[in-house]
Formats: structure tokens, C-alpha cells, sequence
């Protein structure tokens, strides 16, 4: 997935945004951030509580309904996150997002849980590497992702669904386009193949 | 649950816990205990007989053990302690669900999960290269279990397990055997089977017995001591009617070896042995890797302390409960190997080569435990050919 050149300078944005990229939907005042949400902003506690699997919410594609989880670094990207519900962007309502003080505390372990629980996606946004509050967060993030991507690959899951995206705090507008691109990709992948029986009963 | 549920009973009458007679050989084995764990088995058939309200205790240490099965070797009323445990955590996992601390998170439980999908397209022979004579289908399939993700997952301690599965098929190129890798093979299972998790490892029985029939396969050569006893006693429990001959790589070997015409190149070393537990526990387990080791000329085969059939487990099983007191039945374990004063440490499992290896890299001993470790199929392929009479006993006297 495209990504933006990781040592951009660092400025705050103040302007408005100006018209949003492609595949970012027009604001929509009072849209349920996340599936099956009634909240009109999904900030009440700032952890989106699970989507239900894409349930009416992608209305006719019951067939190709994805579960995709994006885990949250607390800092910049959950700015970036809380910056575009204040805004009213539409997020993809096949998300359930998860946030966490740092990417660092993610290991290969819950990242290969969530594709065990039958997630078809997993997206780690996380800050960027001169960014991190804690020092080598994001470094565990990359090393974590490269790994599992290599156990995926082996498992025929695919390394294209896990994906990891750093963000500087001012980036909302592209972390909501990455939200939908993740999207859009994985939609196009399809569901996982290799969901456990028990999740293929339970969906 | 409780204790006094009639399936627990069932269980203690069946592994013969009543005929315990409290002469304390099996806590004074126990590896777990010795190293200062609140677990004896002495106490759990104690409390299973005549104390069942002591839920909290049994069911603690029912999670403990470490079904290295060191207890059993010694008990002389004929316990079947693994046995038992390894029923119970089934119970229990059903009734009260999966217990036990995951090393590394579950990871490797999570995967094995992932694999009971039937619809699985697996990438994992990216390993095979070109100097390995393999096949699709056939009689004969090599077993590598989770060898490729144990590659990958445990790269960052330098553990090669790939190694010996590449050694594996280069030995049966050598006999001329061309063993069938199947794309889709599954885990065994074992770990998953150990931590009570009875429906998905039955999964993956059912899903590697279709993979095998599949492609034609009536035998299968395993390395890993592991796969071995889950395919030879787990998988005809499983799948009914299997018929499905499962034979270990070494006794292969010393099969071949002993019919001469076979014979391995000098490899000077001085070498220790450490037994795993799933192969020092069946017949002829501790006898052939020995056999083939002294058949290495050069090769000084140099025993710990405890080795053979009192051999001490590499501190971990099923990746669960690796704690500190795991780590100081490693450091017990590597400290007995040095006393030898080998440079070589040989081992069979590759789980064994794991555990030992981490223990190793603690920062904290300053790499005074480092040793070689290999796996027993590298070395016999990296020296076995075939005998060209003179040159060969020469090479010996050499």
C-alpha cells in the first residue's frame, strides 16, 4: 500500500482540509463511525466497542461482509482518529478499532489471535519512528509486522492483510484514506480462507 | 466441575492413581519439584484419592506438570501420571476452559488453530531446494510438522529448524527413497492435544489423515519425537481404522545401517546427548540414536549426568508454563552438559533445540552455558555414505 515518505517535515496543520482524496467519502454529519454504532460521533469511551460483522451496515454484500481490525497507537494516530470523528468523516463500517498506549505493546502473538478470532484484516496505525513516545515502539511494530507477515505468507493467509501505516498527529484526512483503501483491499482479497471453524460457525 | 464428578473418578480409576502407595519416587523425579515448583505429583494423587475438596490445588497443578513422564519411568505401582494429566487438562479445558500461561502470548497455539482450516493453501516449501529429491504423491511422505514456522518465528534466537528437516530428506535421497512433501500438511497437533484443546487438535488429525491419503501415502518418516507419538498412538484414536505406518527417521537408519554396505565419514568431536522425552519413553528411544551416534567414527559420545532413561525434560513442554523455574531446569540441564566437557550438543527434537537454545542466550550467564546445538539428522546426513571397503576402514583407523 502507498505510503507516505516517512521523514515528511513536521508541521501543524491549522488550514482547513482542502477537497479530500478519491476514495475519502464527503463528511457526513451524524454517520455511525463504526458499524452497527448509533453514536453520533463513537467517542463516548474512544474505543469503538467490536462491529458487528459489516450486519446491514454493507447493505446487500452479506456474501463478501470482511471483519477488519485496526489496532491504535493512543498518540498520534488516535489523534489523527479522534481529529476525523470531530470532523465527521465517514470511516468503513467494517472496522473494529482497538486502542493501545503504543504499538510496542502489540506482539506477533495478538496480531495472529486476531486472524485466529477471524479477523480478515488487521491494520497497525501507528506513529512514526522519530515520533514515539516511548522510544523503540513503532521499531517493535515493524519487526512484529515483518515476522507475521512471514507466518502468514507460510499459512497461505496472505501478507497483504497485514499492513502497518504511521501517521503524524495533523494526518487525518490520510488515515481515513487509509482506512478505506485497507478496506477496499482486503474487500477485494475476499474473506480469509483460513478461518478456524469455529469463526466460519459463529459469522 | 467438581472433583467428585464421576468422569474425574473415571479418570483417577483408569490411569490407576489408587494403586499409588505414597513412596514419594515420582516428586523426587519430578524436574518441576526439584527446582523448587509448588507441584508434586506424590501430593496430587494424594489429594485426587483421599481429599477431593482440594479443587483449587489439583486443578493448579493438573496446568504444572510438565508430562515429561520422568514420574512414571520410576513409579514402581505403574501410575500413568502423563496420562492422567493429559485427560484432565481435557476435562478441564471443556468444562472450565483453557488454563496454563501461553509462552509467547499463544502464537504458536494460534497458528496451530489457524491450520483446522479445511480450505488452507499452505507456502510452506519454500524450504525444499534443488538438491532435494522430493515427490507429490507416493508410498513414503516425510512429515515436517511446524518446522518452516518455527524457522521464521524463532529466527531471532538462531535456532535452525529447517536444518533438519533439509538433513531428513537428504538421508532418504541417500537410501533412495523420495519422500512426498505435502503442500498441505498440518501440524501435528501435539501441542494443542497437550494444552486440553481436544476439538481442534482432533481437526487436525482428521485434516492430515485426508492430506496423506490424498497423495497415496502408506508410511510416514518423522524426525520430531513429537509428531511421532501424536501420529503413531493419537491419530488411530482419531481416525479410526488408519492404517497409516509412521516410523521414525533413526530407526529407518538403523535399519539401513545394519544391513551394511552403509557407513558414515570421521566427524571428530566430543559430543553429549540429550534425550527427549517423547522418544526416551518408547522402546528402543533411548537405544538408537546412540546406536547411530557410535557408529560416527571420531565421534566421542560423552553422557550427562542423568541421560538415558532418567534423562531430564528441556524444561518446557506444550509451550505452556515456561517460567522461572523452567529456566532453571534448562540451566540445571546445560550446566550437566558441560560437565562433560563436550562441544557438541546433540538432540533429536527440535523443541528441545529451542528451549536449550534460549536458555543459552541468557544475558545474565554470559554465554557460560553456550554450546553447539545440532539436531542428531544433520550430523548422520552431513557424514552417512556408502562403504568403499578399504578406503572406508581406513578412513576409520584414521
Amino acid at each position: 500500500m502507498a505510503s507516505a515518505p516517512r521523514n515528511s517535515p513536521r508541521t501543524v496543520d491549522t488550514s482547513p482540509p482542502l477537497s479530500p482524496a478519491p476514495p475519502l467519502s464527503p463528511p457526513v454529519v451524524g454517520t455511525a463511525a463504526a458499524g452497527g454504532t448509533p453514536s453520533p460521533t463513537g467517542f463516548t469511551t474512544g474505543v469503538f466497542p467490536a462491529a458487528e460483522p459489516a450486519a446491514g451496515s454493507s447493505a446487500g454484500k452479506a456474501s463478501t461482509a470482511i471483519r477488519l481490525l485496526g489496532i491504535l497507537c493512543n498518540w498520534s494516530p488516535f489523534a489523527c482518529f479522534n481529529a476525523a470523528a470531530m470532523a465527521h468523516l465517514e470511516l468503513p463500517p467494517e472496522y473494529s478499532f482497538m486502542r493501545v498506549m503504543c504499538i510496542g505493546r502489540i506482539n506477533q502473538a495478538l496480531i495472529l489471535r486476531a486472524f485466529e478470532y477471524g479477523a480478515d484484516g488487521v491494520i497497525l496505525l501507528e506513529c512514526r519512528d522519530e515520533d514515539c513516545r516511548y522510544g523503540p515502539g513503532p521499531e517493535v511494530g515493524h519487526s512484529n509486522v515483518d515476522r507475521v507477515r512471514r507466518l502468514l505468507h507460510l499459512l497461505g493467509i496472505g501478507q497483504s492483510r497485514l499492513v502497518e501505516k504511521s501517521f503524524q498527529a495533523h494526518e487525518k484526512e490520510e488515515l481515513v484514506r487509509t482506512l478505506w483503501e485497507f478496506a477496499a483491499q482486503i474487500k477485494a482479497l475476499g474473506p480469509n480462507p483460513a478461518k478456524p471453524p469455529q469463526e466460519r460457525r459463529s459469522a | 466441575m467438581k472433583l467428585g464428578d464421576p468422569r474425574v473418578k473415571q479418570l483417577v480409576q483408569e490411569n490407576a492413581l489408587a494403586l499409588c502407595i505414597e513412596c514419594g519416587k515420582c516428586s523426587a523425579s519430578c524436574p518441576r519439584m526439584l527446582t523448587g515448583k509448588e507441584y508434586s505429583p506424590r501430593i496430587l494423587a494424594h489429594k485426587l484419592i483421599a481429599e477431593p475438596d482440594s479443587e483449587t490445588y489439583i486443578e493448579n497443578s493438573v496446568w504444572e506438570c510438565l508430562t515429561c513422564g520422568l514420574c512414571e519411568e520410576r513409579c514402581p505401582s505403574g501410575v500413568e501420571i502423563s496420562q492422567f494429566i493429559l485427560q484432565m487438562r481435557t476435562l478441564l479445558a471443556g468444562t472450565k476452559g483453557l488454563k496454563g500461561y501461553r509462552s509467547h502470548d499463544g502464537a504458536l497455539h494460534s497458528w496451530m488453530r489457524l491450520m483446522t482450516a479445511p480450505g488452507l493453501k499452505q507456502n510452506r516449501l519454500g524450504w525444499v531446494g534443488p538438491e532435494l529429491r522430493v515427490a507429490r504423491t507416493g508410498k513414503v511422505a516425510f512429515f515436517s510438522g511446524c518446522a518452516p514456522y518455527f524457522d521464521v518465528f524463532f529466527t531471532q534466537i538462531g535456532v535452525d529448524t529447517l536444518a533438519a528437516a533439509r538433513a531428513a530428506v537428504r538421508l532418504l535421497n541417500f537410501l533412495d527413497i523420495v519422500p512426498v512433501l505435502l503442500e498441505n500438511e498440518r501440524c501435528c497437533g501435539h501441542d494443542l492435544l497437550w494444552t486440553g484443546d481436544r476439538e481442534n487438535f482432533e481437526a487436525l488429525c482428521r485434516l492430515n489423515y485426508q492430506e496423506f491419503r490424498a497423495a497415496g501415502v502408506e508410511e510416514v518418516v518423522v524426525t520430531c519425537p513429537e509428531c511421532y507419538q501424536v501420529l503413531a498412538r493419537f491419530l488411530p484414536e482419531v481416525v479410526p481404522g488408519s492404517e497409516l505406518k509412521v516410523t521414525l527417521l533413526t530407526d529407518l537408519l538403523l535399519r539401513e545401517v545394519s544391513k551394511g554396505g552403509v557407513s558414515f565419514r570421521p566427524f571428530v568431536r566430543r559430543a553429549t546427548y540429550q534425550d527427549p522425552c517423547r522418544l526416551g519413553r518408547i522402546p528402543g528411544g533411548v537405544e538408537t540414536p546412540r546406536a547411530l551416534l557410535g557408529s560416527i567414527p571420531g565421534l566421542e559420545l560423552k553422557e550427562m549426568r542423568n541421560s538415558g532413561r532418567s534423562a531430564v525434560c528441556c524444561g518446557n513442554n506444550a509451550f505452556i508454563n515456561c517460567d522461572a523455574y523452567s529456566k532453571r531446569v534448562q540451566v540445571e540441564r546445560l550446566q550437566e552438559a558441560k560437565a562433560t566437557r563436550a562441544d557438541l550438543l546433540v538432540t533429536a527434537c527440535p523443541k528441545c533445540m529451542i528451549h536449550l537454545t534460549c536458555a543459552m542466550r541468557d544475558p545474565y550467564r554470559h554465554g557460560r552455558l553456550s554450546l553447539e546445538v545440532r539436531d542428531l539428522a544433520t550430523i548422520l546426513a552431513d557424514s552417512i555414505e556408502w562403504s568403499r571397503g578399504d578406503n572406508a576402514a581406513e578412513a576409520v583407523s584414521r
